[in-house]
This record gives C-alpha cells, structure tokens and sequence, in this order.
C-alpha cells in the first residue's frame, strides 16, 4: 500500500477509536456519589460530587471549598474567584487521603448555579 | 541517624535505578506504595529518611529515564520529547551522545538551581497570582505560536486538535494513571510500532566524548531557567510542556540543544518542586506530595533534601554514564524490531494492570494518533495538546 494510503488509513482509524472512546465515556461516566456516601474505598479514585457551597476560602495559592456539612475537603490548585458561598457546583476530581482526612484535588469544576 | 539516612539515600537510588530503567514504571507508584505503608514504616525510620528516599529515587529516576527513552523509544511523561531527536540521534549511531547531552543538560539543571532558589524564593510568591490567573491565555500563545511554525499547517492543526480531543475524553473517563496510558501510547508504543513497520535497525553505537561548543549551551539554559521554575507550581503542566514552551519562547533549538534543555528541565523541575512545597506550600509533582504528606517542611529539612539532590545528581550521572555504554554496545547486537515488540508487549501489559481494559483502549487509540503524526510526518510535540488543551480549559475562569 502507498503511503499516502496508509496515512489516510490511520487518520480514518483515529477518527473512528476517538469516536468509540466518545461512545465508551458516555456509556461509563465518572462515577457521581453522594456526598454522604463517600468513603476512605473511593480513595484514589476520580468521582464526581455536587453540592451546595457552604464554605469558601482562598489563600494566594489554592482554594478550599466546603459543601453542605460534609466532611470532605475540596482543593482547587488554580484560582476560581466566581465560587461563592451558596452556589451550586460540580466537582470531578480525584480523592485522596491527606494528613487522615478525605480531600477532593479538583480536575474541573462546573458551576451550576452561581 | 546519618547510617539511616545514607541506607536511604543508597536504597533511593536503587529504586529509581529500577524506576527509570523500567519502561512505564514511574516514581509516583513506588511513592504511593511507600505511604500507605508509611504508618508501619515509621515505626522503625523516621519520616526524613523516608523523605530522603523519595527525593533520592525521584532525582536518580529523572536522570536514568533517559536511557529507555532513547535506546528503546520507551517514554514516561516526563521524557516524552527526548525520543524524537534521542531517537534520530541513536539511528545516526550518536545514541550514547544523545543521553550524555541530556545528562549533562540534568547537571546543568542542579548547578543553575543555586542561582534560581534565592530568586525563586523571593520573586515567585509575589507574582505567582498574576501568572496563575493569565495561564490559560498564556497556553493559548504557546499553542498559536506552535502552530504557526509548523512545516504543513493542515496536518498539524488536524493533529493538534485530534490530540486535544483525546486528551479531553481520556480525562472524562473513570481511569486509574490515565496519563500513563495516554502518553505511552502516543509516544511510546506508536514509536515501537513505526519502528517495527520501517523495519529500523539500529547502526553500531559510538562511545566518544562529547566536543560541544559552549555557545550551544546558551538557548537552552536560558529556556530552562524561565520556564522551570514557572511550571514548578502548575499542576498539569509537564516537563514536556515546559521543554515546547522554552523551544517557542527563545526560537529554533537544534535536536543537541533540545535534549540539553528537556535534561535540564527535568531535573530542575523536579528539585524547585520540593523549594515551591517549602516557599508556597505547593506541591507540583508526586514525590513532593509524598514529601507533603510525611512532614511539614522547614528550612534545615529543605537544605537536606537539596545537598541529596547535589549528591545523588553526582552519583546518578556517573550510573548513567555506565549503563548507557553497556546499550550502546550491546543494542545493534540484537535484533531491533525484536527488542521494541518484546517492550511493546511489556508497556501493553503495564498499562492493562495499572490502568484496567478502558486505559488499554486509550493506549490503542493515543498508539493510532501517534501513528497517524508519524505516517503524515508531522512532529510528535504537536501531540503534546492532549494535555495542554484540556490545561487551558482547567485555568479558564468558569
């Protein structure tokens, strides 16, 4: 086979395995869990939350967010000055486990009603 | 407590010996593995000599990925880049010279951090929100300028946002390590794969020194002294981003210069990440989280970590050295296309255990978009996008 055909070939071929994964990540979302369900076996695992903001604090660094009573603290390594308190959020993220508590280092974050 | 520092400054180095040899074996596991069994092992080490023991294997690491990198065309994230001129270098027969230049790039990285730690320390605090907040737009900048140099602009748009989209729906799926399955397969496996079909043999290897000119120096640490220490507090911003960013700030590099600047990346992005965790509290890459979640660091513990790094640089350049002539002087002894199905084989089993059936089928997919830029020949840091695409949209105000 000529090149040329074989470089249209594997275009094709991408074209169609990014269209399967598109299928696969509509069919197997990032798990969402309740905020009162997530436990230390979530750790290390990338899920997705939603919630009120009940608490919002941001140094130079960081923000740390807070959702209705729960214990779980949520990191944001980039600056999100749109959050306020009372807004409508979700998060995905990956859990992890920090100094014995249940911490949330966002990926992305989508404001539902702010 | 100076035998149990130097028992982990020696075990460090063993592991990141095997950690950097190992094809898609990353410091990060051993890491998370040596913290869930941080409460056993404090009993008998204090939490600095573990501290010690994850610096030492991180620096030992980031000086041996090179030599899979080139010589097996078998990357980690980090080393992403280094196998395109690594690789053009090994086929010229200039392997052993393609990782003394990234070596010596490493070295150069640990001298310049006695220049950039006051500064950085002073300076970076105080204008860190700024640059935080215009990241994304800066990213924009990096991608345009990327593409306007591009040879075929088509090809490589087309690429370049295929990369994007990929990057964007392997993130989207509920993965474990999904950049190891990413990165593997668009530079990594679809290199093993494009090697195989061309049916490359690899020429007999010199040993020589190397005879630089000093002025071929000058680009790259210039590079790596703006952008190191930029990226050190970006999570989702790689060392391969950092090496395109500095390429595209200070204009064409020559494949010698590139891999000085991707050596000397890596290793001061790896040693500022322990300074940014002790000046603003954050911690860039794995080992420093690691380091974050073992102690609260102060000055004294700081200084420790930076004379191990001094140290164990040393040490690690000289290992290197070693190893890499023994491949320089084995690999054109045995049969290329062999060699590169057997690590094929292995990173498709690594990414099948750590990221499970779904990250295999990212592998496949990123392997056939890594293929698609070899057979259009376009360069494989436009690929680079799949993480630099979603960056852009993590740091854009919501």
């Amino acid at each position: 086979m000529k090149n040329s055909h074989v470089k249209y070939l594997f275009l094709l071929l991408s074209l169609l395995s990014l269209f399967l994964l598109f299928i696969l990540s509509l069919i197997y979302p990032i798990p969402k869990i309740p905020l009162n369900q997530i436990s230390e076996k979530n750790i290390d695992e990338k899920i997705l939350v939603e919630g009120i903001v009940e608490r919002a604090y941001e140094t130079q660094q960081v923000s740390y967010l807070t959702l209705n009573d729960s214990n779980l603290s949520i990191i944001l390594f980039y600056p999100q000055n749109k959050i306020k308190i009372n807004s409508s959020i979700e998060i995905i993220g990956k859990l992890s486990n920090y100094k014995g508590k249940l911490q949330l280092n966002a990926d992305s974050i989508r404001c539902l009603r702010c | 407590m100076l035998i149990e520092l130097l028992l982990s400054l020696f075990m460090g180095i063993i592991f990141g010996i095997i950690t950097g040899l190992a094809p898609g074996i990353h410091t990060n596991l051993v890491s998370a593995i040596l913290l869930s069994l941080s409460a056993s092992l404090v009993l008998f080490f204090s939490p600095l000599t573990l501290v010690i023991f994850i610096v030492t294997m991180s620096i030992t690491n980031s000086f041996l990925d090179f030599i899979p990198s080139i010589y097996l065309g078998a990357p980690d994230e980090d080393t992403a880049l280094s196998v395109l001129p690594g690789h053009f270098l090994l086929l010229k027969g200039k392997g052993h010279e393609a990782i003394l230049l990234s070596l010596l790039g490493a070295l150069c990285g640990i001298a310049l951090l006695v220049i950039i730690i006051p500064l950085f320390i002073l300076i970076i605090p105080k204008i860190y929100p700024f640059i935080e907040r215009m990241m994304s737009y800066f990213l924009v900048l990096i991608c345009i300028l990327l593409l306007s140099r591009a040879k075929e602009k088509i090809p490589a748009l087309v690429i370049f946002i295929l990369a994007g989209f990929l990057g964007f729906l392997t993130l989207s799926l509920p993965l474990k390590q999904p950049l190891l399955c990413l990165l593997t397969g668009l530079f990594g496996s679809s290199t093993l794969i494009y090697s195989i079909s061309q049916k490359t043999e690899i020429p007999e290897q010199k040993i020589s020194p190397l005879k630089l000119d000093k002025k071929i120096f000058i680009k790259p640490l210039l590079a790596s002294s703006i952008v190191s220490p930029i990226v050190s507090f970006f999570p989702g911003m790689g060392n391969s981003e950092a090496a395109i960013s500095g390429s595209t700030l200070l204009g064409k590099l020559s494949r010698k210069q590139f891999l000085i600047l991707l050596g000397s990346i890596s290793t001061l992005t790896m040693a500022l990440s322990f300074v940014a965790l002790y000046s603003i509290n954050k911690a860039r890459t794995g080992s420093a989280a690691a380091v974050s979640q073992l102690i609260n660091l102060d000055f004294s513990s700081l200084l420790l970590i930076l004379i191990s790094i001094t140290l164990v640089s040393l040490i690690s350049s000289l290992i290197a050295i070693k190893l890499s002539k023994i491949f320089a002087k084995n690999i054109s002894k045995f049969n290329y296309s062999k060699i590169s199905l057997a690590v094929l084989i292995f990173l498709s089993l690594i990414v099948l255990f750590f990221s499970g059936f779904m990250g295999f089928l990212v592998f496949i997919s990123s392997t056939i978009l890594g293929l698609t830029c070899s057979y259009f020949s376009v360069r494989k840091g436009y690929l680079m996008a799949s993480l630099l695409v979603p960056t852009i949209f993590l740091y854009l105000p919501i």
